[in-house]
């Protein structure tokens, strides 16, 4: 997307160094946010405390952070076993399952939240998790440097899966020098106008002895529709050239908005010899 | 209409005759003044002294030059030398003499004879398209068909051919039709337009006469005369200045016509479609000014020898090259320049014209060094060569080439390249005087290609590829009936999109490659039902055909893929067509004015999905029509009322229109077009309609030229899955549109030219609200899709042209024009989006609601030549 912007850019300089960007005032044209409840949370296959984080809709431009949803009665149910979740600190909005629970794959999962007498349902089956492969990021994008470490480029999405995923890499013994101790990026199956190629947004450099722990969770068609359409709607967005936007799809009824997913996980070590 | 009635009351006369009379009035001697001149004249004259009247058809030659022996003598006598040789009858009745060829005579003389020919401009042998031939004399008259040929069916006699067109001396010749007679007639350019006084001559009032509605013909002339953005004289910014025409953003020559989407124009050049108009992203068009001789857009009634697209049909005609002499023409402007060679290969009978334009902004883009690389290059070139020989009065053969490519690299950033190519032989044959016949082979090529990286790039490619066949007849039945017949075949061999990457296989995709065929048949008929009714009806029947040799996908109704199957090369596996019933009626209510009203029907087989709603031409897909698909349709009435004013020195119209859609195609949310080959799963269709009223105050003539036209239009969508299955504002609903075009001649070297327009905003969509998601700041969109506006769009250009002295017996010519886009810097935003901000390393994560505005301020200047 952005190569194309810049091709029309370099254009309009050609033809009179007319064109301008300038930053507008949004609120002219829309009006105040309406404060609908956003849902984030995921289960896994992993034993821990899973987490639904509940926020309201703010700003076209957001001023502040999104207000958390405090006081709701949540849960997760298997269809068997019905999990209560605890709000973690009043008034973060953030609501764990104790630390025992652990998702199945195959399993379909409901999360119910109670709030203003309102009750809003969000389902999502927990796919069979997906193996590590030649195109997750790692294995293509980590090359020696001439330094002796190694440099690895960061990108968002890397596209050429066989099925979609999403990943997290996390730095198990980072330098103090070393900005990220968790990397999250996607690997989807197929290439976005609006991203044709992924750009990587910066490069790191990790010395000899960096562990990464690699988790790769899957993801339901809908899940994976609905991270794509988040990223067209953010990180990809603009340009002459984008499709026309439309809203992110969410898999939460009653009118919320944001993703309840249910992952299965593959991990993996990898050292930086 | 005239002669038969004429004819009645002679016979109703004859039977109540008085022999009497008769007598009295024959054997009054008449003493003449004058005994030379026209039989008018002296008919006149013997008329005025001898108190009583003549009454005759049109078949007394009345321009014929007789001398009279005898001064004075009977008024029979006189008639008898009068009509020496002719078998006369003279019947008296009351003060009346009636006058009428006897017997066989008369009936050989009420046959009918074909005049027919060419019109063409004297100076270069260009034919005329739309000259007008007309006879008053009958209130009969025609017009020139898209090669300059014309027929006219008319009862034996004398008669004054009157020959018109725009911009040329009207010429009247007398000619005697005994018999079918070829008659090539030149017009030459009216000087007085060139000198800048007040020019009277005779205008065409087609607009009032003629059946067409919603129809617009511009000639390269005045396209050249309106001011153009870097000094790219361009034929499709011209039209978007038309009322009903509107652009489909700030930088595109892309256009919308009444509410329909850009693909529902079908752009021809030489009969040959054109299925990417656009030069440098759209920002310019592929038409090389030089090379052309004028165009016609039909956005109301459609005749039925054109289908294929819903909305508007511009048929846009290739010079055919000066005749006569070698001629020069070039320009050096801003952005590019420009050379056209033309002239005679065999005087008189064959001609060529080469035609070739290249930009230098390459040049320039060489020296940015924004690029990595530094390798950056963006440029495009054209060229249009055509050339035609004419074997004899009955057989002329055309052939004539358009190819053009932009190339825009952007270093290690990768690059876009794409290209059109079209060809067309015609073969014009007269096989009779009343029977013109055009055969057409043309051809077709578009493709890109889209590079991303450098080393191993991802490369996608897609293209149209089109073979026709076409054969038009225009049979000039009678006076009353113009008769147009056809059939064309087109095979249309369709790549989607391929993609190669040699890093990741799943990359590698193809949606699968269609081949069709398009046929049509069609007949229409102009009738003449009287002198204020005129009827044009036909009807064309088109079919297509999807070939096998590919795999296709079947989905269900949720489209989700299901199944697939492989049709077997060759094979016709799908078969879907329908009928279009055209008509349009006028109904001169005054010799200025008529109204009129039309039914169009139209099916378009091919739609083109675009990632951009913005017209920008990039990584377009022409897809076809299937089993997965079903052809767009589109029914529109118009009614309009025409009024020309001042010896039609003002036109003024107001048409309305409504227009109902059918199988409308949109993109269903967040659509991948590129690198799936499931792309039909990704289509939703529904229905739509747009409506709208078109105001046009056009002055022709005079130093003062130009127009006004004002528009009021709506266009709407309705798909079910798309905004909850309510109807929404199409991308191009802009309810008001102005434009004034306006050209100044101030004299003879000096022309101050402008136009400004102005228009609704465009509809867009935008987050009204939005949400946190991990890192991200999610948008939330408004149920209603299409529902806010840009601002409001308006803009003006001016433009003025010097012209150099011209000295007698120096043949080179040269003009400099200056012209200024947006002079007065309005911001047009051609969108807004809400992201990081461009150009901001300092919080370059910080999101901002940002308006792009593309051309601003922007003067040129351009040196035309002639020699």
């Amino acid at each position: 997307m952005k190569q194309v912007t810049i091709l029309a850019f370099s254009f309009s300089m050609l033809i009179g160094l007319s064109s301008c960007v300038e930053e507008i005032n949004i609120e002219e044209y829309v009006g105040e946010p309406s404060g609908t409840l956003v849902v984030e949370g995921l289960i896994t296959n992993e034993k821990k405390a899973h987490y639904v984080k509940l926020t309201r809709t703010t700003n076209v431009i957001p001023k502040e952070s999104a207000d958390p949803v405090t006081g709701a009665i949540v849960s997760v149910s298997d269809g068997d076993t019905i999990f209560l979740l605890t709000e973690n600190e009043i008034g973060s909005g953030i609501y764990l399952t104790d630390s025992i629970v652990q998702g199945e794959v195959g399993k379909t999962y409901t999360l119910s939240i109670t709030m203003d007498g309102k009750t809003y349902e969000a389902i999502d089956i927990m796919e069979a998790p997906n193996e590590f492969d030649e195109n997750d990021i790692l294995s293509i994008y980590m090359r020696p440097d001439q330094s002796g470490g190694y440099v690895n480029q960061l990108f968002t999405v890397a596209y050429g899966a066989h099925k979609p995923s999403m990943i997290s890499v996390e730095i198990v013994n980072p330098r103090p020098e070393d900005k990220y101790t968790e990397i999250w990026y996607y690997t989807f199956p197929g290439a976005d106008v609006d991203n044709i190629l992924p750009t990587p947004t910066e490069s790191l450099v990790f010395v000899s002895g960096t562990i990464f722990q690699q988790t790769k969770y899957s993801l339901s068609n809908e899940h994976y529709l609905f991270l794509r359409a988040v990223l067209l709607e953010t990180k990809y967005v603009g340009g002459v050239f984008g499709s026309v936007r439309a809203n992110v799809p969410t898999n939460v009824g009653n009118g919320g908005l944001g993703f309840f997913g249910a992952c299965s996980v593959k991990e993996r070590l990898k050292k930086m010899m | 209409m005239l002669n038969i009635l004429r004819l009645l009351s002679f016979f109703l006369l004859l039977a109540t005759n008085s022999a009497i009379a008769q007598e009295s009035l024959l054997n009054k001697e008449i003493v003449l003044d004058k005994t030379e001149g026209t039989v008018e004249e002296i008919l006149n004259e013997i008329s005025q002294k001898g108190g009583f009247i003549f009454s005759y058809g049109n078949q007394i030659m009345l321009r014929k030059q007789i001398i009279i022996k005898n001064k004075r003598q009977s008024v029979k006598a006189h008639l008898n030398e009068i009509f020496l040789s002719e078998e006369m009858v003279y019947v008296v009745k009351k003060n009346k003499i009636l006058l009428s060829y006897r017997g066989s005579k008369k009936k050989e003389q009420n046959e009918n004879v074909i005049i027919s020919g060419y019109i063409k401009d004297a100076d270069t042998g260009e034919v005329l398209i739309g000259a007008t031939v007309w006879i008053k004399e009958l209130t009969s008259g025609t017009a020139t068909n898209s090669y300059g040929f014309y027929s006219l069916t008319v009862p034996k006699g004398l008669y004054v051919i009157h020959c018109s067109f725009i911009g040329y001396v009207t010429i009247s010749l007398e000619q005697s039709l005994l018999s079918n007679h070829t008659h090539s007639i030149e017009l030459t350019v009216s000087t007085n337009q060139l000198e800048g006084v007040t020019v009277t001559s005779d205008q065409n009032d087609d607009n009032i006469s003629s059946a067409d509605i919603g129809t617009h013909d511009l000639r390269i002339s005045t396209i050249q005369q309106i001011p153009a953005l870097a000094g790219e004289v361009d034929l499709l910014r011209a039209i978007q200045l038309l009322p009903g025409v509107k652009n489909s953003g700030e930088a595109s020559t892309n256009f919308s016509v009444r509410g329909g989407n850009l693909d529902q124009n079908l752009i021809l050049l030489d009969e040959a479609p054109v299925y990417n108009p656009s030069h440098l992203l759209g920002i310019f068009s592929v038409f090389n000014s030089d090379a052309i001789k004028g165009m016609q857009l039909y956005k109301g009634m459609i005749p039925a020898e054109y289908g294929g697209r819903l909305s508007s049909i511009l048929d846009i005609r290739m010079k055919d090259g000066d005749k006569k002499k070698y001629n020069v023409t070039g320009g050096i402007g801003t952005i590019s320049s420009r050379l056209t060679f033309e002239g005679p290969i065999i005087k008189e009978r064959s001609s060529f014209i080469v035609s070739g334009r290249y930009t230098y902004s390459d040049v320039i883009t060489k020296s940015i060094k924004v690029f990595e690389t530094g390798k950056a290059r963006l440029y495009f070139y054209d060229f249009n060569a055509k050339v035609n020989h004419t074997f004899n009065q009955r057989n002329t053969l055309f052939i004539s080439g358009y190819a053009g490519q932009d190339v825009s690299r952007l270093g290690a950033l990768g690059s876009i390249i794409w290209r059109n190519t079209t060809a067309t032989a015609r073969w014009n044959h007269v096989f009779r005087d009343n029977l013109f016949s055009n055969f057409t082979f043309a051809y077709s090529n578009y493709n890109y290609a889209l590079k991303v990286g450098q080393s191993n790039p991802l490369q996608w490619k897609s293209s149209i590829e089109d073979f026709a066949l076409k054969a038009d007849f225009n049979f000039f039945m009678n006076p009353s009936n113009a008769i147009n017949f056809g059939f064309t075949s087109t095979h249309h061999g369709i790549n989607p999109g391929k993609s190669e990457y040699d890093s990741i296989a799943a990359l590698q995709t193809r949606v699968p490659i269609t081949n069709s065929l398009e046929h049509a048949i069609y007949i229409s008929n102009e009738q003449k039902v009287n002198d204020k009714l005129l009827l044009s009806y036909g009807l064309r029947y088109s079919i297509f055909q999807n070939i096998g040799g590919n795999k296709v996908y079947t989905y269900n109704d949720e489209h989700q893929l299901t199944d697939s199957v492989y049709n077997s090369s060759g094979e016709i596996y799908n078969t879907m067509g329908g009928a279009e019933p055209r008509l349009a009626i006028r109904y001169l209510l005054s010799g200025t004015s008529s109204v009129k009203a039309s039914y169009t029907r139209t099916f378009q087989y091919l739609q083109l999905l675009s990632n951009s709603s913005l017209g920008l031409s990039s990584f377009d897909i022409w897809f076809p029509s299937g089993s997965n698909l079903k052809p767009q349709k589109a029914d529109q009435v118009s009614l309009g009322y025409f009024k020309n004013f001042k010896d039609n020195m003002f036109e003024f119209s107001v048409e309305g229109y409504y227009k109902w859609l059918y199988n409308q195609v949109d993109f269903a949310d967040h659509a991948r077009l590129l690198f799936n080959p499931y792309l039909e799963g990704e289509l939703r269709t529904g229905k739509g309609y747009a409506y709208g009223i078109e105001f046009l105050l056009k002055k022709n003539t005079g130093i003062l030229t130009g127009w006004a036209g004002y528009t009021y239009s709506r266009t709407k969508k309705e798909i079910p899955e798309i905004n909850s299955g309510k109807a929404y504002n199409a991308n191009y609903d802009q309810p008001h549109s102005i434009s004034l075009v306006a050209q100044l001649k101030l004299s003879k070297r000096w022309i101050i030219s402008g136009n400004w327009i102005y228009s609704t905003g465009r509809p867009l969509t935008l987050p009204v609200e939005s949400y946190d998601y991990k890192d991200y700041s999610v948008p939330v969109y408004p149920a209603e899709r299409n529902k806010l506006r840009l601002p409001n769009y308006h803009r003006l250009d001016v433009a003025v042209t010097w012209k150099n002295k011209e000295k007698q017996g120096r043949k080179f010519r040269g003009e400099w024009v200056l012209s200024v886009y947006n002079v007065y810097a309005r911001k047009n935003p051609l969108l807004i989006v809400i992201s990081t901000p461009v150009g901001d390393s300092k919080n370059p994560d910080r999101l901002v609601a940002q308006q792009l505005t593309l051309l601003g301020f922007i003067p040129s200047i351009t040196y035309n030549f002639k020699l």
